[in-house]
């Protein structure tokens, strides 16, 4: 049976990380699937999946990335996922995108997510920014989440709003709307 | 010629519906005027709307001959109580605002749209716009009903931080 890799890696974001993670993938024929990888401020952070040709165990991988983590500046951990995790999410539930703005202060990202979690909502996708802003630093936020049912979304929606006024942010609750062509 | 300081997030002003402007009243005019001598004194801005200089009123100019990126357009044009009746093609595109400096963010768009609205002199136009001016004219309706273009975004994928080249 095939075997399914998680792999994170961060370090000093530089030329030439992409290039050497995945020449240690192709050369031990090993096949990178899902992945993200991004720059966050001066760091380059790297989650990806692999599976495993027949006749590598994870440990084999393993000891191939380390090389190439030591000499890149990465610090990387992987472990292999249980068949139950090889399929994508729970089917049923409703994609919704939440973007929350307002002036920096801790707290925004945990009692919005607080709440999600409260109502059964997953968050599948979480983007932040902090930029400096001409009168205070502001923070934003986007993130996918799957919501349980239309009824599920109306709750949560009820508690953004208390949460708009309180966090004294700006909040967009939305239906992904896809179009088919 | 006042050039007014362009208000930039959190200011409340920016979150708030301008009210119509009843058809004559000279406040429309003056909004404009301001807004013209504000949107020159920025290089590359296209378009600005009355409450990003603090004026709540239902007023904004355009100018797409400035734009760095070449589009068919109606020069500088500046437009009191705009009304779309009519929008169609919808696009996304990556936009930003004077309002907000460090971010982007894609936003749907209609690539045509057909605006009534009065000119500087109370007279009334109906006018169809294309392209970037058609989206430029949506962004700066939307800021006199307190909608920002953070507010449009549909996907977790379609925020993202200004680069500044480096110095």
């Amino acid at each position: 049976m095939k075997k399914q890799i998680a792999l994170s890696a961060v370090g000093k974001d530089q030329p030439g990380i992409v290039a050497a993670l995945s020449k240690v993938f192709f050369d031990n024929q090993c096949n990178l699937e899902d992945s993200s990888m991004t720059r966050l401020k001066g760091d380059f952070a790297v989650l990806l999946l692999i599976s495993l040709p027949e006749n590598r165990t994870p440990e084999d991988l393993r000891k191939a990335v380390e090389p190439a983590a030591q000499k890149w500046g990465l610090v990387f951990s992987m472990r292999e996922l249980p068949p139950g995790e090889m399929e994508p999410g729970a089917s049923g539930s409703l994609p919704y995108t939440l973007v929350v703005y307002g002036v920096d202060h801790p707290g925004i990202v945990y009692r919005i997510a607080q709440a999600a979690a409260e109502e059964r909502i997953n968050i599948t996708d979480l983007r932040t920014h902090v930029t400096p802003g001409p009168q205070a630093p502001l923070y934003s936020l986007a993130m996918e989440v799957e919501v349980p049912g239309a009824r599920g979304a109306g709750a949560f929606g009820k508690r953004l709003e208390a949460l708009k006024k309180e966090l004294k942010v700006e909040v967009s609750f939305k239906a992904v709307e896809a179009e088919e062509l | 010629m006042p050039v007014l300081p362009v208000l930039t997030y959190p200011n409340p002003f920016l979150k708030q519906k301008a009210p119509a402007l009843s058809p004559g009243d000279p406040k429309g005019p003056q909004a404009l005027k301001d807004l013209e001598d504000t949107l020159s004194a920025y290089p590359g801005c296209v378009g600005l709307a009355a409450p990003q200089v603090g004026c709540l009123a239902r007023a904004l100019v355009v100018d797409l001959s400035r734009s760095s990126r070449p589009c068919e357009n109606h020069g500088r044009l500046g437009l009191l109580n705009p009304e779309i009746v009519e929008a169609s093609q919808w696009k996304p595109g990556r936009e930003g605002c004077l309002s907000f400096p460090d971010l982007l963010a894609n936003v749907k768009r209609a690539q045509r749209i057909r605006v009534k609205a009065f000119d500087g002199k109370w007279e009334q136009v109906d006018l169809v716009f294309t392209g970037f001016e058609a989206v430029a004219l949506q962004h700066e309706i939307d800021h006199l009903d307190g909608i920002l273009f953070l507010d449009r975004i549909r996907s977790s994928k379609d925020l993202f931080e200004r680069r500044k080249a480096a110095t």
